[in-house]
């Protein structure tokens, strides 16, 4: 496998100063996110991990610039997403940033391909085919390109999804239980291909995920409970994964 | 279930406005027609009663022959001495004759001291009339002075004096079948208390000026009497027809009345026909779109309805819950529709009114025929559409509620196909016959179009997806991922998009055939007068929209002949007759009279036996349809009987084949003066002597002319011109009328294109996630209606084009000798519905920018 050279990361890809999340307000207030800072490191593979409800999805969508902050900031390199518009919002997730979600991932009225395209589409912009052919390669999708999503299998949409993310070279992909629809022998093909891209591309991944053989793949582990960032682990085993969320349940 | 359904249509009310709303215009429209037909019959039935209020008895001849096109039927007329006979009659207090003649164009009118006739000209007529002297039979009042009392004097109603700032003493001029005359005002008078009847302008005379200015020497038309109370109407009116001779009749008050009104009405009648076929139009395009409407709803609802089934609601539960809904859609529509429609008739007879029509407002007619004709078809349509939604509804089986909604990408099924095909092939062969036959049969052609829109509409959710991909192929390369997913999306339920476009297709189609078809009437009637007009000018009274052909007074005729550098000059009158063949059998039809001697100045007219120059005194020339449809040959005898009762006995000399010039018959201008009491003419066509300037002599005759009110004098261009006008005009108020079914097809793309967004939330969240701008997420719902609009539309001009290419060959001996395509106003036809597509896109666009990204994701 021939590996472009990846731009010169800088260290921190993302990261978060202060960030808060209050969802309505007075006595129903729900505070989701608890003046976070967190820094997501170039060129790794991050896991969120946390009980439902402990903020990990608000998290990712905030620094993902899908949803925004009722305090704090919010940093993707150097730019502030709080201070961006709508639009300029939109043309930072189409070109910095990737996303696999956890279902219905795909355009359905276009094929594969048009489907891993898609932001560069968007964009305007002409894929490096070359990359694009790598990416393609390395999900294994060949003969199956002009296929649409409704004649692809679980596993072989995620790919897709997991393609369309990388294709566009962005600094950061979000995946929000990428796996969460899948078996376990897809899953794990899937998971190894993320960290493929992590240590082979020099690709920043962070991934949200409450199964703890997922959070495994990954370099990093956070741990969120109540909207704080309550513990971290590094290099990560399942079994050391597991007995950490068990103790959120004391 | 109705608190399901309800409860189901309240979470949707937007949705609900614009579904309702489809039907509600088309209902309006309708529901106004009928409002407003109905008020304007009651004003003239009121305008008449009030006309009669004190007479008795009214004689009059008994009916010639029908009026036809609305117009009065044709009677005898009453020897003056008939008035002191019924006068003589034991119980009538007061008789007294009256003649009255209507005048429009540029004869039996009242000039203004400006020289412009009064009233406006395709408003209320004008009304020359004996003066009756008891009040009891008069429904005139005299406001000032006195009644005429010498053949040189005239009495106005207060209105038309006032408008025309008229003083009593001054000279008002009146341009007869005489020619013009002037008459000093001696009096003004109201209309019960009204300064108008209906905004008409009212001239009343001695009667023996009257009797002169109808042509009615020693002739009254009726005779009114009022009686001394000692009978009752019915008991005088049957004693006065016990005295009359067998050419005349009495009716009571009451009856002539609603006789007169009646003729009115017949006429307006026909108006609220043509108006209830364009109402009837929009109505069936908005059904189309209630039914893709509902078939929509349903298929969304698939799961709900599949719980409510797996819970255990039977399929009559389902169908009732979708019939109900319905039957609340309908029933909302129709009651809007209601109030829209006298809305409606409330803002046109308040135009009406503003543009100088008095009408005694006694208030809208809302009648009982109107309300249940809104219900039925609000209610109706709406539940007609619903049923086979509802009937698919039953089928949902109630695992369904487990599986995700698919997108239904169906459209070909066979039995549709082959519908489909049979449909367009009866259509085809049933135009070519247009093509195939000698003599086509108008019906033929008429009944192929129908079967072959209904054939496109068949087979249209088969042919949908190719056919928009076809459209849209160019779109990806113009806007990009933009538009491989407008062209993606409009391909991607070929019922949904072919049943949105088929409601745009039919407006579509009537307007392409009816511009095409006018396109090719103007066309042929100008190759027919560049070919046989052989004259240098013509006068003709200004047109006046679409009623008969104005006239003016023939001495016209001897002014125009006296003018330096007019050579010659040939008169053509005009009247209606009653046509009796040699077999006995009798029609009403409009009869030109002509100079043959000089006829041949004016037209190189087609001849199909025999010569213009054929004719003379007794003669009558024919037109070789009509000839052979009455089985009439030259040498035959026919009798024509004019409007006031005179006939004279003509033979066929001649058969013509030239509608545009010659009309259906034509008889020599001495015999017209023997058959009509009053002469008009209706163009005068004059050569210009060699060496003459045609302009120079133009300008001559028009200022010999000045003193004649609304009168055209044109030359070859300015004649073709007045003609394709009429064409024009025609083709205008059609277009006009049908741009409301445009309109609702338009309502049904935004719905159509809302209900298809609410689906994709899911998909349009993903696409926003993943970085597509707001507006280019709104370009891609524009040109998925721009797509949309555009298949309708260009399928709806190509039927529009093949029907009215068959229509214009079958009516070739009608004078359609040309066929043409007018691109330009065809192409402007496309850029509009593209335009109204992106209109119709704006809300649904606007909704798909304004989703929640993460609520849209989040959408399960």
């Amino acid at each position: 496998m021939s590996i472009s050279p990846a731009p010169a990361p800088p260290t921190v890809a993302a990261r978060t100063e202060r960030a808060t999340k209050v969802y309505g307000s007075g006595d129903t207030a729900v505070t989701a996110l608890d003046e976070v800072d967190v820094a997501f490191d170039a060129g790794r593979f991050t896991a969120i991990m946390g009980p439902s409800g402990s903020g990990k999805s608000t998290l990712m969508h905030c620094v993902a610039g899908l949803d925004s902050l009722t305090g704090g900031r919010v940093l993707v390199g150097d730019v502030d997403l709080t201070t961006l518009s709508d639009k300029e919002l939109t043309t930072l997730r189409r070109d910095r940033i990737g996303f696999v979600f956890q279902a219905f991932n795909l355009i359905p009225t276009l094929n594969a391909r048009e489907n891993i395209t898609l932001p560069l589409a968007l964009a305007d912009r002409k894929p490096d085919q070359s990359w694009v052919d790598e990416v393609v390669a390395t999900v294994g999708l060949g003969d199956r390109l002009d296929h649409r999503p409704a004649e692809l299998s679980g596993g072989q949409q995620q790919r897709v999804a997991v393609a369309r993310a990388l294709a566009s070279r962005p600094e950061i992909v979000f995946a929000d239980e990428p796996t969460g629809n899948l078996d376990s022998s897809t899953s794990a093909e899937i998971l190894h291909f993320m960290r493929g891209a992590v240590d082979e591309l020099g690709q920043t991944i962070v991934m949200v995920t409450h199964d703890p053989q997922s959070a495994s793949y990954a370099q990093r582990v956070l741990f969120l409970a109540d909207g704080a960032i309550v513990d971290e682990m590094a290099d990560p085993t399942a079994e050391r994964v597991l007995d950490r969320m068990k103790r959120f349940g004391d | 279930m109705w608190r399901v359904t309800l409860r189901s249509l309240w979470e949707h009310k937007r949705r609900l406005v614009s579904t309702v709303l489809a039907i509600v215009l088309g209902v309006a429209f309708m529901s106004g027609t009928f409002v407003f037909a109905d008020t304007i019959d009651k004003v003239f039935a009121d305008l008449f009663g009030e006309t009669r209020s004190g007479v008795d008895v009214q004689v009059q001849g008994v009916e010639l022959f029908d009026g036809g096109f609305g117009g009065q039927d044709a009677r005898e007329l009453l020897d003056i001495g008939l008035v002191d006979e019924v006068a003589a009659v034991e119980g009538v207090a007061v008789a007294e004759p009256f003649i009255q003649t209507v005048g429009f164009g540029s004869q039996n009118r009242v000039l203004g001291p400006d020289g412009e006739p009064l009233g406006a000209s395709a408003g209320p007529p004008t009304l020359i009339e004996s003066w009756v002297a008891s009040e009891r039979l008069n429904p005139y009042r005299i406001a000032t002075g006195e009644p005429p009392s010498s053949d040189d004097e005239i009495a106005l109603n207060v209105a038309a004096a006032e408008d025309a700032g008229y003083e009593l003493g001054d000279e008002v001029r009146v341009v007869s079948q005489l020619g013009e005359a002037t008459y000093r005002l001696v009096a003004t008078f109201t209309f019960g208390e009204a300064e108008s009847a209906a905004g008409a302008v009212s001239a009343d005379f001695t009667l023996a000026e009257a009797q002169r200015l109808a042509g009615l020497e020693d002739r009254t038309q009726v005779v009114l009497a009022a009686g001394d109370g000692s009978v009752d109407e019915e008991a005088l009116t049957q004693r006065v027809a016990s005295v009359l001779p067998p050419t005349a009749e009495a009716l009571t008050g009451t009856e002539a009345a609603e006789l007169e009104a009646s003729d009115i009405q017949e006429g307006f009648g026909f108006f609220r026909q043509l108006l209830s076929i364009f109402a009837g139009i929009a109505l069936l395009v908005g059904t189309f779109i209630i039914a893709n409407t509902f078939a929509i709803l349903v298929a969304q609802r698939t799961r709900e309805l599949a719980l409510l089934r797996a819970i255990g609601a039977g399929r009559r539960q389902v169908l009732t819950s979708v019939l109900l809904e319905a039957l609340v859609i309908g029933l909302v529509a129709a009651v809007l529709g209601l109030l829209g429609g006298i809305a409606l008739a409330t803002a046109v007879t308040a135009a009406l009114e503003a543009s100088g029509a008095d009408l005694p407002t006694s208030g809208l007619v809302i009648s009982a025929t109107t309300v249940v004709t809104a219900l039925v078809l609000g209610l109706g349509i709406t539940l007609l559409a619903s049923v086979v939604p509802a009937i698919q509804a039953t089928r949902v089986p109630p695992l369904a509620a487990l599986r995700d909604v698919a997108v239904d990408r169906s459209g070909a099924s066979k039995p549709r196909i082959v519908a489909g095909v049979l449909l367009l092939a009866l259509g085809g062969w049933s135009l070519s016959s247009a093509w195939r036959v000698d003599e086509p049969e108008v019906a033929t052609v008429g009944l192929g179009a129908l079967a072959l829109i209904v054939g496109a509409i068949v087979i249209g959710p088969v042919l949908a997806e190719p056919s928009v991909r076809i459209l849209g192929a160019a779109l990806p390369r113009l806007r990009g991922i933009t538009g491989v997913l407008a062209t993606e999306n409009a391909a991607r339920s070929p019922k949904r998009t072919s049943a949105t476009a088929s409601a745009l297709l039919i407006g579509v189609a009537l307007i392409g055939f009816i511009t095409v078809f006018a396109a090719s009437a103007r066309e042929s009637v100008v190759a027919e007068v560049e070919r046989g007009f052989t004259g240098d000018l013509i006068i003709q009274s200004e047109a006046s929209g679409f009623g008969p052909p104005g006239g003016f007074p023939p001495a016209v005729a001897d002014t125009i002949a006296a003018v330096d550098g007019v050579e010659t000059t040939s008169r053509i009158g005009f009247t209606q007759a009653q046509v009796t063949y040699p077999d006995g059998r009798a029609g009403t039809q409009f009869v030109q009279s002509v100079d043959p001697a000089t006829l041949s100045q004016a037209f190189d007219a087609r001849m199909a036996v025999g010569e213009v120059t054929d004719l003379g005194p007794g003669g009558v020339l024919v037109d070789v349809g009509v000839a052979e449809d009455n089985d009439v040959d030259v040498g035959d005898v026919v009798l024509l009987t004019g409007t006031g009762g005179q006939s004279v006995q003509l033979e066929v000399r001649a058969l013509s084949d030239d509608l545009t010039l010659l009309g259906f018959w034509s008889i020599d201008t001495a015999d017209y003066e023997r058959l009509v009491t009053e002469r008009q003419l209706v163009q005068v066509i004059a050569t210009v002597s060699d060496g003459a300037d045609v302009d120079v002599v133009r300008a001559d005759v028009e200022a010999a002319l000045a003193g004649v009110p609304a009168i055209d004098v044109l030359d070859r261009d300015g004649f073709i011109g007045s003609l394709t006008d009429q064409i024009t005009s025609f083709l205008t108020l059609v277009n006009a009328l049908l741009a409301l079914s445009v309109i609702i097809a338009m309502i049904g793309i935004a719905n159509t294109l809302s209900l298809s967004i609410h689906e994709r939330t899911r998909e349009l969240g993903l696409l926003r996630a993943v970085g597509m701008t707001r507006s280019q997420l709104r370009s891609a719902v524009r040109w998925e209606a721009v797509l949309i609009s555009v298949l309708g539309t260009l399928v709806g001009l190509a039927l529009g084009l093949v029907v009215s290419s068959a229509l214009v060959r079958s009516l070739e001996s009608f004078g359609l000798t040309r066929f043409r395509v007018p691109v330009g106003q065809l192409v402007v036809v496309v850029l509009v519905a593209g335009a109204l597509g992106v209109i119709a896109s704006i809300r649904p666009a606007r909704r798909a920018a304004r989703l929640d990204v993460l609520d849209a994701i989040a959408v399960e």
